[in-house]
Formats: structure tokens, C-alpha cells, sequence
């Protein structure tokens, strides 16, 4: 019943991109299948060529191939989470209602005066170099660059193996110019003025 | 033995089958049941509108009086089919009208329907009752007008969730003053305001209008108008649930749905205000279906209404529940069969809203008869996992979206291949599953084991390698839709499960690891399927062989290659590669 496909084609050493995070040593295909499932197969499937993947040492590589298919202005992947654009305009179009008040009102400690004060919240979106998802953080929750250093690294602490000391990590900023600036040079409300976007870098990097 | 009974014995008998699985089964066995069955099936299932050519299906059953028609893949939802793809009904309806005359229903899922073809619909079937349109495009509220227009026995219209180019709410308005044949109205997703006298008169003239529908647009305070004139309703989609706190609108508002004896089912709520709920509290205690999912009412008044709907099956509603609230529904609604949960800042990482694994473990636990779940959240583990496949083994459908892409089980890191291994296991008659969070090769090995039953299988961010996908096509042997985005996958269990395609309706990949040469070589040997790949940067074979292509979707097919594709899909089939380059003859639209 099974078709007789047979291949001869083996795949060359420069292997297509991957998006693998997990990378495993690709495994000969006989010993790939090898418990009896494939019965009468007359196949030469195709036999990887046993070598490493070119980007099993560089797991950023990997990951950087994760950011082609994020979106850069809006850190979202296409297509996720699974929601029809029905539902994703229905919570555009409360959130935007919604935005400041909401938000604020969720925090301990905060009163609903702020969300009266009808301000901009300062939500800015931060990306760390190696993790495919962003996050954003409302600024006007910090008051010095230590305690939003501190928070931001806990954020990401789960993807990566962080020395919580941020040691090992520069944070930088993009300003209203498009600069982008080394987080902690200026003043905070200088800061907190101009600030449009952060992202964190590895120092080994 | 068959020929002793008389056809229209035979035929009688067959009348009693309704379900095309049925009558399948009897075409096969003989020849003369065959064209029996064939002569009276009244009732036709497309699932791909491509696996067959209008003149196929007219030629094996001359007096049909309901085709029902599904276009492009599930993922299009998620904005994962270009604009363009296909989908085009067009054709069919050209078909359908000059074939039969007597055509009572058209129901479309996933297609690109045009005014053109409303237009033709409304002209062609002088007994035209039924036409469904679950999330189609193409269509403009003039197609509406000539529906309105010209179906004297329109008996249902129904909208889904369509894109509809909204250029006037006048078109309800082309509903005749003697058309009173309505029993369903569905047109929730237009964007504009419908002349409310007309849709008034339209209700009041209705006796047998059952389902109602509205639209965003129309206002709280004017739903009791339409109400009192439909007591009758089984199930009502509100409007705008938003509106000044007045005292008169409130008792207005209850006092009408204090008449509305048979309302089953609820939906709408748009801006809800929590203060208006109470108003429906007379219907609560009947409500077997409430859609909660547009209103974003947070706790505790929210849960405080759903707790009052003691004889709840179906309940969707946005994670605002949270998990305080889906304890209360455990609690409270032992008869559910069905929660949806959906979220309510899909894009933001950090949770708003305290909804974890626990309300889902809790209703599971909770509800005896629950059996279809579509879940949002934020964190999963193992052990949630296990409890919900313990205490539910009658679970049909489970859909959980761990909102974080490759989210591991939060308390042991681990991958949560343990807990969906349970899931498949314990649940013998699980249908579809989608599954999401840190995945590996092994959780494959388990469906692969043992969801026999699975039909279909949602898969994104997992896996480690080919062996993951082989598991799939080679273990579960009911697999008709599988769906892949994401994932390690290549051409090694694709090509080794080329035959497994065949018995299966559809197979969509994207951002996997598929090469161009494997999809060719697919194509070549497999002409029973039609093989296409979707690059929109560019043909396949500008690249290597080796290159992966962005999109795959294959189908089972008798129709052949398609003849609609835009310029950014290629059909591997023998002549590909001749195809390939004579890129400016290809026939788009």
C-alpha cells in the first residue's frame, strides 16, 4: 500500500534555517526509525548528513530566526495567540477606552486618582536581546533605574539564566530623536521624559 | 438480495439517514444502492470547497436542496492565509443556480463571497430559505439588499463572522412588508446602525422569529422595543449593553425580558454596564447558552451573573472570570458541557487578570459533563494537567493557548508533554486537540499511541524533530485536519507518511522546515493530492532545493490542480517545474 518513494537526496552541510531552540544531534535515519513501525518501505529516505547543525552552538542564532517572524515594530508574531480579528479589534477598541484607568487601578497601592489625571501612560516596550518576546512596563511604576533595572531582569529571569545583579547586562534606551542611549546617564525625569523604548544587551555579546 | 426490494422502498428507508457518513456507507454497498442513495441525497457536505468540481458533485446527485461548503484552511482565522488566497464561491453558485432550481440552503464557512454571487443567489432559487455566512468576506451590505429583496421565504440569515464592507444599515430595509417567514436573524458583525423602524417591523411581523441577532449598533435602551414584539425568542444577541443609568430603561428592560418565556441562549454585550445585568435575572435560571466573550464586565458582578444561570451547557466568556469565578461556575452549573475562555490583553506577557491552571482544573473537577474547553491562560502545569484528564476521561474537545509561546510547566520547568500524554490517554474519545507550551518529540510518541480517535490536531512552537511528526501521521488513525505551525518538522515524516495524506481532509505547515524539494517530490508522486506551497517572498525555486518553504497546505483532492491561485501559490504537481516558469500564463484573479 505504501508508496515507493525513493530518494537519493541527501541533505547538504549548509542545513536550512531553523527555528529550533531545542537542538538535538540529528540522528541517522535508520536509527531515527528503528522499532518496526515502518514496515515494507521500500525507502531511502532522506539521510541527513550526521553532522551538527550549524547553529547548535549559536542558540541566538536560532533565535534571532525567531525575530524575522516577529513583527519589529509590535514585538507580536503573526497569527498569535490564536485570536480572530474580531475579537483582536473588539480589544483594541476597549483597551484604547480603557487604557490609562484600568491599568493603574490594578496596581496596589496606586488610587484612581491617577487614571483620573487622564495622562498618557508610560508604557514602553522592552526587548532583551536573545528572547523572542517583549514586554512592556509602565514606567511611572519606578522612580530610580536600579529598582527598574532590578524589574526588568526578574521579567526576562525565566528565559535565561540571569546573574540577578544585572551585572552582566547594559540597559539601554531610545529617545525621542531615535537615539539610542546607555540607561542611567541622564537624570530619571529627563529620562522618563524622552524615553520611547528600552532594550536589554548581554555584555559578552 | 437488494433487488428485491422496490426503489422507492429502498429510497423511503434511506430518507431516514441524515448524516453523510450514513449515506456514504450505503452508496458503497452495491451498485444499484449507490444510484439509489445518489438520486435522493438532498443534503450535501463539502469540507474543501477544492477537493471537488462543482460538475462532479452535480453530476453524481441531480436534486440537491442544501450544499454547505468550507474554503480556506482554519489558520486564515490567525491571519496565516494571505489576502488572495482563494476561496472563491463564485463559481459554485453559477453551478448550483443552472443545476438546481430548487436549491433551499447555502452555507458557507471560510469563503470569499461576493455581491455578485449574493445577487445570483437571491435571483436563481425561487425557494431559497436558508443562507448561513460563518466568517466569509467579499461581501458588501448592497448583497445583502438583494437578499433581502428577492428571497420571498427567507427563513434564516445569518451573518457569523463575517467581514461585511458596511455601506448602509438601509439594506434590511429591502425586506418586502409581506416577508414574515423569518425564524433566524444573525447580523452581529456589521459595524453600522440598521434603520431600526425597519428591523422592528420586521421582528413584529415574524411570529416564528426564534433567533435574534443584533448588531453593536443598536441601542440598550431600545431592545425592549423588539422584545415585546418577540416573546417568542429562544435565543437573542443584545446590542450595546451600555447605557445611562436610568431607572426607566432598567424596569423597561426587565419587564421585557420578564415576558421572554423561551430564551435559551444569550449573547452580545457589548460596553456591557454590570449595573444593567440584573435585568435579565427573570431569564437566568433557563439560559442554557450565554456568550460572554465581547463583554467586558470584570467580577464580582460578572461571576455573580453567571452563578444565576443554574442550567448553563455553554458558557464563553473572557478571562475577567478569573479563577475566583470559574470555582463559583463548578459550583454552581453542574450541567456544563462546554467553556471557552478567552483573553482579555492577549499581547501583553504579564498577566492582567488573576486567571491561572486552577479555574480550568476547578471546572473540570467541578463539572461532570464537561467536554469541550478552548482555554486561555498564562500558566499550565503538568499536574493541572493530569487532574483535568483524570477527572474529565469524557472529554471530546480540549483547546488550551498558554498565551507565552514554548511555556514550560511553571512549576518544574519541565515540558508539559507529561500532562497532555494524560489528556490523550484518558480521553479515548477526544476529536480535536490543540495544544501549546514547551513540547518535545515525546508528547507526539503519545498521541501517536493513543488518541485513535483524534480528528483534529492543532500544533504550534513544538517538537524537537521529523520524529514528532511521524509519530502523528503514522499513530492516529482518525486524523482528518492537522494543522502545524512553528515547528521543527521536515521532509523526512512527510515524505515517509506521503499515503497517510490521502485519508486525511487537509494538512497546513507553516514556518516549519519543509524544503521545496520535498514539497516537489510530493506533488510528483502523490497526484491524488494537491500539493501547494505559499511564498510570498518570492517562487519557490529561486532558492536551493534544500530552501524551506514558508507555507505548505496540502488536500486530498478529485478535482485536480486548482485553476484560481494568486501569484504567491504554487501546486507541485508533474508539470511543476514547467509551471514554474511560465509564471505569467497562470490564471489569477
Amino acid at each position: 500500500m505504501l508508496m515507493e518513494l525513493e530518494l537519493g537526496l541527501a541533505l547538504p552541510n549548509q542545513t536550512p534555517v531553523d527555528i529550533k531552540r531545542h537542538i538535538k544531534q540529528k540522528r541517522e535515519s535508520a536509527e531515527a526509525f528503528d522499532n518496526g513501525e515502518i514496515e515494507n518501505k521500500k525507502l531511502c529516505l532522506l539521510l541527513w548528513s550526521g553532522q551538527p547543525n550549524e547553529e547548535e552552538d549559536d542558540r541566538r542564532g536560532s533565535q534571532r530566526t525567531d525575530n524575522k517572524r516577529i513583527n519589529e515594530e509590535e514585538n507580536i508574531i503573526v497569527g498569535w495567540p490564536p485570536i480572530n480579528s474580531m475579537r483582536k479589534e473588539l480589544l483594541h477598541h476597549h483597551h484604547q477606552q480603557y487604557h490609562g484607568g484600568n491599568w493603574i487601578a490594578r496596581f496596589p497601592g496606586r488610587d484612581n486618582n491617577n487614571g483620573a489625571r487622564n495622562r498618557m501612560s508610560l508604557l514602553v516596550k522592552v526587548k532583551m536581546e536573545g528572547v523572542a518576546i517583549g514586554r512592556k512596563i509602565d514606567l511611572r511604576l519606578f522612580n530610580s533605574y536600579q529598582a527598574l533595572k532590578h524589574t526588568l531582569l526578574h521579567m526576562f529571569s525565566k528565559y535565561l539564566k540571569i546573574d540577578r545583579n544585572g551585572t552582566e547586562y547594559t540597559v539601554l534606551y531610545q529617545d525621542k530623536e531615535g537615539d539610542w542611549l546607555l540607561a542611567g546617564d541622564v537624570p530619571w525625569e529627563t529620562f522618563m521624559e524622552s524615553v520611547q523604548r528600552m532594550e536589554i544587551l548581554r555584555n559578552d555579546s | 438480495m437488494a433487488q428485491s426490494f422496490p426503489e422507492d422502498v429502498l429510497e423511503h428507508v434511506f430518507s431516514f439517514l441524515n448524516y453523510d457518513k450514513d449515506r456514504n456507507a450505503v452508496s458503497l454497498v452495491c451498485k444499484s444502492w449507490y444510484e439509489i442513495e445518489r438520486l435522493c441525497r438532498r443534503r450535501i457536505f463539502i469540507g474543501n470547497c477544492y477537493a471537488v468540481s462543482p460538475e462532479i458533485v452535480i453530476r453524481r446527485f441531480p436534486d440537491v436542496r442544501a450544499v454547505e461548503l468550507k474554503g480556506k484552511p482554519h489558520f486564515a482565522d490567525f491571519n496565516l492565509v494571505p489576502e488572495g488566497w482563494g476561496g472563491y464561491v463564485y463559481p459554485w453558485i453559477v453551478s448550483l443556480a443552472r443545476a438546481y432550481p430548487w436549491l433551499e440552503e447555502i452555507k458557507l464557512k471560510r469563503m470569499v463571497v461576493t455581491d455578485e454571487s449574493l445577487e445570483l443567489i437571491s435571483k436563481s432559487f425561487k425557494n431559497f430559505k436558508v443562507l448561513v455566512l460563518l466568517s466569509c468576506e467579499g461581501f458588501t451590505t448592497d448583497g445583502l439588499a438583494s437578499i433581502a429583496a428577492n428571497c420571498r421565504n427567507l427563513r434564516e440569515l445569518d451573518l457569523g463572522e463575517s467581514e461585511v464592507e458596511d455601506l448602509s444599515g438601509h439594506w434590511l430595509s429591502h425586506f418586502p412588508d409581506n416577508c414574515t417567514s423569518l425564524v433566524s436573524l444573525n447580523i452581529s458583525c456589521l459595524g453600522s446602525e440598521v434603520s431600526f423602524c425597519a428591523l422592528e417591523r420586521l421582528v413584529a411581523r415574524c411570529p416564528n422569529l426564534k433567533t435574534l441577532r443584533l448588531n453593536r449598533a443598536v441601542p440598550l435602551e431600545k431592545l425592549p422595543n423588539l422584545l415585546c414584539r418577540a416573546p417568542q425568542l429562544v435565543e437573542l444577541g443584545t446590542g450595546v449593553y451600555s447605557a445611562e443609568i436610568q431607572s426607566d430603561i432598567f424596569s423597561n428592560l426587565a419587564e421585557a425580558f420578564l415576558g421572554c418565556k423561551q430564551l435559551k441562549g444569550l449573547s452580545g454585550f457589548w460596553d456591557v454596564v454590570p449595573a444593567y445585568l440584573p435585568a435579565m435575572y427573570s431569564v437566568c435560571s433557563r439560559i442554557t447558552s450565554l456568550n460572554l466573550s465581547y463583554a467586558t464586565a470584570q467580577n464580582p458582578e460578572l461571576v455573580h451573573f453567571v452563578s444565576q444561570c443554574s442550567n448553563l451547557q455553554r458558557l464563553w466568556v473572557l478571562d475577567y472570570i478569573e479563577d475566583a469565578g470559574l470555582e463559583a461556575l463548578a459550583a454552581s452549573c453542574k450541567d456544563l458541557h462546554e467553556l471557552r475562555v478567552f483573553p482579555s490583553d492577549p499581547f501583553d506577557a504579564e498577566a492582567n487578570v488573576s486567571l491561572t491552571e486552577q479555574g480550568l482544573v476547578a471546572v473540570s473537577e467541578g463539572c461532570p459533563k464537561l467536554q469541550s474547553v478552548l482555554y486561555f491562560c498564562r500558566q499550565m502545569s503538568n499536574a493541572a494537567l493530569v487532574a483535568i484528564a483524570r477527572s474529565r476521561p469524557n472529554m471530546i474537545r480540549f483547546r488550551l493557548c498558554i498565551i507565552e509561546p514554548r511555556a514550560p510547566d511553571y512549576l518544574t520547568l519541565e515540558p508539559l508533554d507529561t500532562g497532555f500524554g494524560a489528556i490523550v490517554e484518558n480521553c479515548k474519545e477526544l476529536r480535536r486537540l490543540s495544544m501549546s507550551g514547551l513540547l518535545t518529540d515525546r508528547v507526539f510518541e503519545y498521541i501517536g499511541t493513543h488518541a485513535k480517535k483524534l480528528e483534529m490536531l492543532s500544533i504550534a512552537f513544538a517538537g524537537d524533530s521529523d520524529l514528532g511528526l511521524h509519530h502523528v501521521l503514522s499513530g492516529c488513525e482518525s486524523l482528518r485536519k492537522l494543522e502545524i505551525r512553528d515547528c521543527p518538522f521536515g521532509d523526512k515524516a512527510l515524505l515517509a507518511n506521503a499515503t497517510k495524506l490521502e485519508t486525511m481532509r487537509s494538512l497546513w505547515m507553516s514556518s516549519c522546515s519543509v524544503s521545496f524539494g520535498a514539497c516537489k517530490l510530493l506533488g510528483q508522486k502523490m497526484p491524488r493530492l494537491n500539493v501547494e506551497v505559499i511564498n510570498e517572498r518570492g517562487p519557490p525555486d529561486s532558492g536551493p532545493e534544500s530552501c524551506p518553504v514558508e507555507k505548505l497546505y496540502v488536500y486530498r483532492t478529485i478535482a485536480g490542480p486548482r485553476v484560481d491561485m494568486p501569484g504567491f501559490v504554487w501546486t507541485m504537481d508533474e508539470q511543476v517545474s514547467s509551471s514554474l516558469s511560465r509564471v505569467t500564463e497562470r490564471r489569477g484573479d
